[in-house]
């Protein structure tokens, strides 16, 4: 299970959450930019990746500071997905996010 | 606010697909709010481009090649500039610097002003010299040998893992991944720049490079980092973006100090996966790819005329983040007379 927790950094929220399975914390990079078309901007790497609508959603979600629990609620309820099918899919995304070294994880 | 008249003389105008850094340099100083620039090309050779663009140069003369001899190249200078005078030389090949640095004090005598490193600095940096430099400087640089004959190259296995980087002493690196292929571009590589061969450690990771430019009592003027997006296959950026890592400006920053460093630099870094920075070539003048930093708010090539000029330059704090450039080609239509001219008289 994933936990959130309100980091509180000033005007844009951080998402940022627990590891299953440590302790670790992890959040989207405070500098990446999302657009409304899909398009994310890290101005570190000069990389750019395109999303693709349920992408998008995750994403402004996790920008709104949604935990895990209210982004699997708000996604099962506008899309035919149960919700085991969808944390899967979930995880995939943010150890993409990861890979992209997108989110910085802190002990 | 009228605009102070000068007159630059500079080289690189040979804006191909191995592009001098030339015209990107005279169109920042065009673009000054601070100077009405005369723009006067010096070219190595009769096609390089930019002596048949007369909106980016106005007056082009011929220059000898270093290789034909310090004097003979310092001499056709100061007849130039004795027949059409200008204010400041800018020179933009590392293979020429050597010959302007040392004629320093002749061209200054004549009323030329430059703004080019020391002799020390610009052979401390050298590819051959990197590992004392990055050892005396605190700065990670790639494990790295100069061969001088081919013989050596039996013996790199001692030292080497690869696939390593085979780099000649002013231009040119190539990847081989075995000792044949280190023996065909030591051959290419000799015959082209000389001796010594710089064999390098290849660090995997993303290559990112910064232009910056030194006010030599340790300062940093300006300092904008990039990243190639699309590369040429001789290894050039034909697109790039501005990064926003303060890592970087803080590397740069560090070694413009350390090293006092004067004029316009590009370091050539590698970032590892694990994040660590490497340094893996100092290039001594301003890259061709200069212009974006114009374009990201730092007008570096005017702030290089100026520090030659002994005016005040105020550090650059900012730059966009996310500028980039594509380049392109096309095609420049001219007349043969134009080329005859040029050709006949070693002007235009």
């Amino acid at each position: 299970m994933i936990k959130y927790c309100n980091s509180g950094s000033g005007e844009m929220p951080d998402f940022c959450m627990y590891n299953q399975n440590n302790n670790t914390v992890m959040r989207i990079k405070r500098n990446i930019a999302v657009s409304e078309t899909g398009f994310v901007f890290d101005p570190t790497s000069g990389e750019s990746y395109s999303i693709n609508r349920e992408g998008q959603e995750i994403m402004a979600l996790l920008k709104e500071g949604k935990n895990p629990e209210q982004i699997s609620e708000a996604m099962c309820a506008g899309y035919e997905i149960d919700q085991a099918s969808f944390e899967k899919y979930f995880y995939d995304f943010i150890g993409m996010l990861r890979q992209f070294q997108l989110i910085e994880e802190d002990e | 606010m009228s605009r102070r008249k000068i007159s630059v003389a500079l080289t690189g105008l040979n804006n191909t697909d191995n592009p001098g850094p030339g015209v990107p340099i005279i169109r920042g100083i065009r673009e000054s709010a601070e100077f009405d620039a005369r723009i006067i090309g010096l070219a190595y050779e009769n096609l390089e481009p930019a002596i048949y663009m007369h909106h980016v140069v106005d007056k082009t003369y011929l220059v000898p090649y270093p290789s034909d001899g310090t004097n003979v190249l310092i001499q056709r200078i100061l007849d130039i500039h004795k027949k059409d005078p200008f204010d400041v030389l800018i020179p933009n090949f590392d293979a020429e610097l050597y010959a302007f640095m040392r004629a320093g004090e002749t061209l200054e005598k004549a009323g030329i002003r430059t703004f080019l490193p020391t002799m020390e600095q610009f052979e401390e940096r050298h590819k051959a010299n990197l590992p004392d430099w990055g050892k005396k400087y605190g700065v990670k640089v790639p494990f790295s040998k100069p061969l001088v004959q081919q013989s050596d190259i039996d013996k790199l296995k001692k030292d080497f893992d690869y696939p390593l980087m085979v780099k000649g002493k002013f231009y040119d690196a190539y990847l081989a991944y075995n000792e044949e292929q280190v023996r065909m571009h030591y051959n290419k590589i000799t015959a082209k720049w000389g001796l010594p061969v710089i064999i390098q450690e290849f660090i995997k990771g993303t290559e990112v490079n910064v232009v910056a430019l030194g006010d030599g009592r340790g300062n940093t003027v300006g300092a904008v980092p990039m990243r190639k997006q699309y590369i040429t296959d001789k290894g050039k950026a034909w697109a790039g973006i501005t990064l926003d890592d303060k890592k970087l400006i803080s590397l740069t920053d560090r070694i413009i100090s350390g090293m006092n460093w004067r004029g316009g630099m590009e370091l050539e870094i590698v970032k590892s996966f694990d994040n660590e920075l490497y340094v893996i070539e100092i290039n001594p003048r301003i890259p061709a790819w200069v212009y974006l930093a114009v374009g990201a708010g730092q007008n570096l090539p005017e702030a290089l005329v100026k520090l030659a000029m002994g005016m005040e330059v105020k550090p650059f704090t900012e730059y966009e983040v996310g500028k980039m450039f594509i380049r392109y080609s096309t095609d420049l239509i001219t007349d043969v007379k134009e080329f005859e001219k040029l050709s006949t008289r070693g002007e235009l």
